[in-house]
C-alpha cells in the first residue's frame, strides 16, 4: 500500500520530460493503441447511430436456403447434439446442416446419424482417420450445396439471431467473408476464465467493430465465420495447417474480397478454465501467427513485393511492431527500470498500472455502452487483475511463442496437423 | 375317370334300357332324342362313346355321323360312334359309311352283347397297359394298389386322362389322398374337405413349387416320390384308424388341427413362399384361422411353440414382400453410387475420387498436383455415397422399404415386425387324441380332463368319468319352475363338492354334471358313487333323484 501511495504520487510529481524518460514503454507500446481506440471508438458510436439509419431493414432475410452451415469435429460427441439443436432454434433454420467427422473414434458419428434420421442434420461424413481440422473443413465445403457457407464450432452455442446477423453483410457482393462475435459463456469459472472474458470483450467484440471500421479484419474465427462459397472457390477453400482461419483470411484480403465483422451475431465458446491450457492455447495462436504473416505471407510487408497492398501491409507492419516487438523489448524495460532505479522500479511499475487502469475504467465503459451489453459492473473487480495478468504473464507467454517458432519451428511439432500431412507438407 | 356315353335314340323304351344298361356299368350316360342337341352336347362336353340310331327321322344317320364327328373336331381323342341299325346289311353296302363308324349293332340288340361292344369299343390297351404298370409300382413301394385320389382343382378330361395312369380318380368313394394339381386349387381345398375327415388325407403336390407345405410331392419319372406317396398314405391311413371317433368327427379348428398335426406326423411349422403376402405357408394349406387356432393351443400348453423366423412388416397393409434397400438419408431415393474420399495431404483437398480422377490418374482439383504416392502423397480416409437424385453427400445410407404389394414406402427404423413360428404336439397331448374320450361336450369338463391329463399319463390311465344327470328334473321345472330345479341342483352340488376327496373334481354342464375320479378301481365304483349321490342328496328336502352312468371307466383306458 505503501509501494501504491508512492508510486501515485511519484506519477504526480513529474515533469513532462521525467515523464516521457519513465514511462517511455507505455507510451511507445501501450498508449497509442489505446488513444487511437479511444478516437476510433467515438467514432463508431457517430457512425453506428448514421449507418443504422441508412440501412434500415432493406434487404432483410427471412430464409436462409441458400446457406449451408458446417460442423466439423473430431471426437466431439460430448457437443455435437447441443450444437446441431442450438443451431436449429436460431430465428431462420432452413439452411443445410453437414455434419464431418475427422476420423472420430468416439460416439460423434452415431450421434450424427441419429440427429439425421430426427430431421435436424442433412448430410453426414465421417472418415475413419483423422486428416486434420482443414481437410475435413474441406470435405464439408464440398459437400454443401448453398452459396454461402457458414462454419461453426462443435462446441460452442449461439445467439438466436447469430446466423441472421451473420449472413447479413452478404448483401453487399463485394464481401467475401463475415466474422462472428466470439463471447465466453465460462467467464464465472475461475479468475483465468474471468480476464479471458475481458480480453474477448476489448480484443474482439471493441476491437473487431475498430478493425471492422479500418478495414483491417484480419482473421475470421474458425468457431464462427461465414464465407462465400465463390469466394472460398477462388482460392482454394482451407490450407494445411494451425491458424487456418487466419490463413483463408489473409488469402481472401489479398485477392481482394472484403471481410466484415458482424457485431451482432453472438457465437458462446467455453474458454480454458485453468492456466497451463490457456497458455497451451495461446503458444499455439501466437506460434500460427508468426508462422503465417512473417514466413508464408511476408511478402506483403514489403513495398518492392508484386503483391504488396498496403490494407495488408498496415495490419502486418502493426501486429509486428505492438505485439512482437512490444513483448520483445518489455522484459528489456523492465530489466533497465530495475538497473536504473533499483528497488524503486517497483512503484513505477505500479504507478504505471495505475495509470492504465484509468484509461482501462474508460475503455470499458465505452465497451459497455458500444456492445450494448452490461459488462462494465461485472468486469470492473477484475480489471487492474486482468492488467497486471496481461502485463506480465501473458506477454511473457507471447515471447515465448514467438522464439519458440522463430528460432525452433515449434509448430512443425505441433499434432493439430497429423503427422502424415506434416511429413509431406514441410514449412 | 369314369367313361361318359351319349345315347342318340327318338324311341324312349330304347332310350331306358339303353340307359340303365349302362348306367349299371358304372358309366355316365346322356341321353338325347334329337340330332341336332346331340351335336350341341357333342361340343360342350367330351363324350367317351356316342350310341346312335341309325335311322332318326330328321336326320340321316350318315349326316349326323358326320356331324357328330365335326362337332368333336378340335378335341383331342376321338368319341366313339356306335350305330344302332335295323338293317346292318344296307349300312354296310355303303363303304364310306363303314369309315364313319366304329362299329354297328343290329335291331334289335341283346344288351348284353352290347355292353361287350361298348366295353371293348372303350377299352384302350395302352391306357389298360400303363394302368396295370403302375398298379405294379404302387405295389412295389408298398401299397396295396392304385391310391384312390381326388384332384383339387377339378381337372380337365385331359389332366384327368394323365392322372388316371397313376392314381384312381374317385369323386364319390373315400379317397386317400388329394391331389393338388394348381397351386390356385389351394383356394378350394376347404370345399374338399368339407367331409368329416378330408382334412386329414395327405396332401401331395403335383405343381412341383409348393414345397415342404405340402405332405408329399409326386413326379412320375421320379422313384423317390412314388416312395414318398406310399409312405404318406400309409402313415396318414395307420394313424388315422387311431384317433378317438371324437375326434375323428369333431369340428372345431382346435380338434382338427391337432388331429392333422398327430396324422401327419410333422410339425405346424412355417415354409418359405413368396408367391403370398405372408411370406408363410403352413403345412396341409389350412385358412387363417388354424394359425390362429394354433397360437392358441400353444397357450394351453397342448402344442409346443418355437420362433421360426421374423420378419419385417409394410406399415400400410402388412404384407411382408418389401424390397429393402439402401437410401439416400436426404430423399429416400435408392440412386447411389460408393465413391472413395481423397485426401491430398499437400493443400489438404478432401473430397470424393471422382473430382480427382482423370483415367488412371488422380489429379487434385485445387493444386493440379498429381498423386502418385499412396500414403505420402495422399490417402483415402473413408467413403462416400452420392445420391444422383438429390446430391447429397454421406458416409452411411438410410434403410428403408418399399411395399411390392401396396407400394408403399416405410423407413428402416419405422417397420413394424412381426414373428412367425412353429408348433408342434406336446407329447402329453397325444393320449388326448388317441384315447377314447367320451363325448364330453362342454369346455369345463373337457379342459378340467385336459388338466389331469397334463398332470402325467399315469393319472390319465386311472381316470374315470361320471355323468350326473337328474331324473326328476323335468317334473320339478314344470310345477315349480326352473330356479327352483337349479337352486336343488347348486345345493346338491355344493355337498357333493364337499364329500369328494383331492384325488376327485367336479365339473357341471347344461343339463348334467361329470364327475371325475381318479386312481378309481373298478369294483368299487359304483357302490362308492352311489353312496356318494345318496349322501349329497340327504340336504335336500325332496329329491332330485340323480343317478349316474360311467362315461368313461379306467378299465376300458385308450391306449397310448
Amino acid at each position: 500500500m505503501s509501494d501504491l501511495a508512492t508510486g501515485v504520487s511519484f506519477l504526480f510529481a513529474q515533469s513532462e520530460q521525467s515523464f516521457l524518460h519513465l514511462f517511455w514503454y507505455t507510451l511507445v507500446f501501450e498508449l497509442p493503441r489505446y488513444g487511437f481506440a479511444f478516437v476510433a471508438l467515438g467514432a463508431i458510436a457517430i457512425w453506428f447511430g448514421r449507418d443504422a439509419c441508412r440501412h434500415p431493414e432493406v434487404g432483410k432475410r427471412n430464409s436462409a436456403s441458400d446457406v449451408s452451415v458446417i460442423v466439423v469435429g473430431h471426437n466431439e460427441a460430448d457437443g455435437i447434439e447441443a450444437c446441431v439443436r442450438s443451431l436449429r432454434e436460431q430465428s431462420i433454420s432452413d439452411f443445410e446442416l453437414v455434419v464431418v467427422s475427422d476420423g472420430s473414434s468416439d460416439r460423434m458419428v452415431e450421434i450424427a446419424r441419429r440427429l439425421q434420421a430426427e430431421g435436424l442434420v442433412d448430410q453426414v461424413l465421417a472418415t475413419a482417420l483423422r486428416g486434420g481440422k482443414s481437410s475435413g473443413i474441406n470435405l464439408a465445403i464440398g459437400a454443401c450445396r448453398g452459396d454461402i457457407v457458414v462454419n461453426v464450432d462443435c462446441d460452442c452455442s449461439y445467439d438466436r439471431f447469430a446466423i441472421e446477423e451473420i449472413l447479413a453483410p452478404f448483401r453487399d457482393p463485394a464481401v467475401g467473408a463475415v466474422s462472428g462475435d466470439i463471447v465466453p459463456r465460462n467467464g464465472d469459472r475461475s479468475l483465468v476464465a474471468q480476464f479471458q472474458e475481458i480480453e474477448y470483450l476489448i480484443g474482439i467484440s471493441v476491437g473487431k467493430r475498430i478493425s471492422d471500421a479500418l478495414d483491417q479484419v484480419v482473421c475470421v474465427s474458425g468457431a464462427f465465420g461465414a464465407f462465400r462459397r465463390e469466394a472460398l472457390d477462388q482460392v482454394g477453400a482451407f490450407d494445411v495447417g494451425a491458424g487456418e482461419d487466419l490463413d483463408l483470411t489473409m488469402r481472401l484480403r489479398r485477392v481482394g474480397w472484403r471481410v466484415v465483422f458482424a457485431s451482432e451475431a453472438t457465437c458462446y465458446t467455453d474458454v480454458p478454465v485453468d492456466l497451463w491450457p490457456l497458455i497451451r492455447q495461446r503458444l499455439r495462436w501466437e506460434r500460427d501467427s508468426v508462422r503465417l504473416r512473417y514466413r508464408k505471407y511476408r511478402y506483403l510487408m514489403s513495398p518492392r513485393s508484386a503483391r504488396f497492398r498496403p490494407a495488408e501491409a498496415f495490419h502486418q507492419w502493426d501486429f509486428l511492431i505492438y505485439s512482437v516487438l512490444g513483448a520483445v523489448v518489455f522484459p528489456a524495460y523492465v530489466v533497465w527500470l530495475f538497473a536504473m532505479y533499483g528497488t524503486f522500479a517497483i512503484p513505477i511499475l505500479v504507478a504505471m498500472q495505475v495509470g492504465l487502469f484509468a484509461v482501462d475504467v474508460v475503455t470499458l465503459l465505452l465497451a459497455e455502452l458500444i456492445t450494448g451489453r452490461s459488462v462494465f459492473w461485472r468486469n470492473l473487480p477484475y480489471l487492474l487483475g486482468h492488467s497486471i495478468f496481461t502485463t506480465y504473464v501473458m506477454r511473457m507467454v507471447r515471447l515465448w511463442a514467438y522464439v519458440e517458432e522463430w528460432m525452433l519451428f515449434a509448430s512443425i511439432r505441433d499434432n493439430y496437423v497429423p503427422q502424415k500431412v506434416r511429413a509431406i507438407r514441410k514449412w | 375317370m369314369t367313361p361318359r356315353i351319349l345315347v342318340l335314340e327318338d324311341d324312349v323304351i330304347a332310350q331306358n334300357v339303353l340307359s340303365m344298361a349302362l348306367r349299371s356299368r358304372g358309366y355316365v350316360v346322356d341321353v338325347t332324342a334329337d340330332g341336332v342337341e346331340a351335336v350341341q352336347m357333342m361340343g360342350r362336353e367330351r363324350y367317351d362313346l356316342a350310341l346312335m340310331d341309325y335311322q332318326l327321322p330328321e336326320l340321316d344317320g350318315v349326316s349326323a355321323a358326320r356331324l357328330l364327328r365335326g362337332a368333336q373336331a378340335g378335341q383331342s381323342q376321338d368319341t366313339k360312334l356306335i350305330a344302332i341299325t335295323a338293317s346292318a346289311a344296307r349300312l354296310q353296302e355303303r363303304v364310306e359309311r363303314l369309315s364313319l363308324f366304329d362299329a354297328i349293332v343290329q335291331k334289335p340288340f341283346d344288351v348284353e352283347r352290347l355292353l361287350a361292344m361298348v366295353a371293348e369299343a372303350l377299352d384302350d390297351p395302352e391306357r389298360r397297359r400303363s394302368r396295370d404298370a403302375s398298379q405294379a409300382a404302387w405295389k412295389a413301394v408298398g401299397l396295396r394298389g392304385r391310391p384312390k385320389a381326388v384332384a383339387v382343382p377339378a381337372p380337365s378330361r385331359e389332366q384327368a386322362g394323365v392322372l388316371d395312369l397313376y392314381f384312381d380318380l374317385v369323386e364319390g368313394a373315400e379317397p386317400d389322398l388329394i391331389l393338388l394339381t394348381e397351386a390356385k386349387g389351394i383356394a378350394s381345398l376347404n370345399l374338399v374337405r368339407a367331409r368329416s375327415d378330408g382334412f386329414l388325407l395327405p396332401i401331395v403336390d403335383l405343381t412341383g413349387n409348393l414345397g415342404d407345405a405340402a405332405d408329399a410331392g409326386f413326379g412320375a419319372h421320379d422313384v423317390a416320390s412314388w416312395r414318398s406317396v406310399a409312405a404318406a398314405v400309409t402313415g396318414f391311413g395307420e394313424r388315422r384308424r387311431r384317433l378317438s371317433p371324437q375326434v375323428l368327427s369333431a369340428t372345431d379348428v382346435d380338434t382338427r388341427l391337432l388331429a392333422y398335426l398327430w396324422v401327419s406326423d410333422r410339425d405346424y411349422a412355417p415354409v418359405p413362399d413368396a408367391g403370398d403376402p405372408t411370406c408363410t405357408r403352413y403345412p396341409g394349406f389350412f385358412p387363417v384361422e388354424f394359425l390362429q387356432a394354433a397360437e392358441r393351443l400353444a397357450h394351453r400348453g397342448l402344442l409346443s411353440r418355437r420362433f421360426a423366423d421374423r420378419f419385417h412388416c409394410c406399415t400400410a397393409c402388412s404384407s411382408r414382400r418389401l424390397n429393402v434397400r439402401e437410401e439416400c438419408p436426404c430423399c429416400r431415393s435408392a440412386n447411389l453410387s460408393e465413391v472413395a474420399i481423397v485426401h491430398h495431404f499437400r493443400c489438404a483437398h478432401t473430397g470424393p475420387e471422382t473430382e480427382f480422377r482423370k483415367d488412371a490418374d488422380l489429379v487434385c482439383p485445387k493444386c493440379r498436383q498429381h498423386l502418385r504416392h499412396y500414403g505420402s502423397d495422399y490417402d483415402k480416409p473413408g467413403h462416400a455415397l452420392m445420391c444422383a437424385a438429390c446430391g447429397a453427400r454421406n458416409s452411411e445410407p438410410s434403410i428403408g422399404f418399399s411395399c411390392l404389394d401396396c407400394g408403399t414406402h416405410t423407413d428402416g427404423d419405422a417397420a413394424r415386425q412381426s414373428d412367425v413360428f412353429a408348433y408342434a404336439l406336446d407329447p402329453r397331448t397325444v393320449p388326448l387324441l388317441t384315447a377314447d374320450m367320451p363325448r364330453l361336450g362342454s369346455d369345463p369338463v373337457r379342459d378340467e380332463l385336459l388338466r389331469l391329463a397334463q398332470a402325467g399319463d399315469d393319472a390319465w390311465r386311472r381316470l374315470a368319468v361320471v355323468r350326473v344327470s337328474y331324473g326328476a328334473r323335468n317334473r320339478i321345472v314344470a310345477s315349480r319352475g326352473e330356479p327352483a330345479f337349479e337352486g336343488m341342483r347348486a345345493l346338491f352340488l355344493e355337498h357333493l363338492h364337499n364329500a369328494l376327496s383331492p384325488s376327485e373334481s367336479l365339473a357341471r354342464d347344461k343339463d348334467c354334471d361329470y364327475v371325475v375320479v381318479q386312481d378309481a378301481e373298478f369294483e368299487d365304483l359304483s357302490r362308492f358313487l352311489a353312496a356318494l349321490l345318496r349322501h349329497a342328496g340327504e340336504i335336500l328336502a325332496e329329491s332330485i333323484e340323480p343317478s349316474f352312468e360311467l362315461v368313461r371307466s379306467p378299465a376300458h383306458a385308450g391306449a397310448a
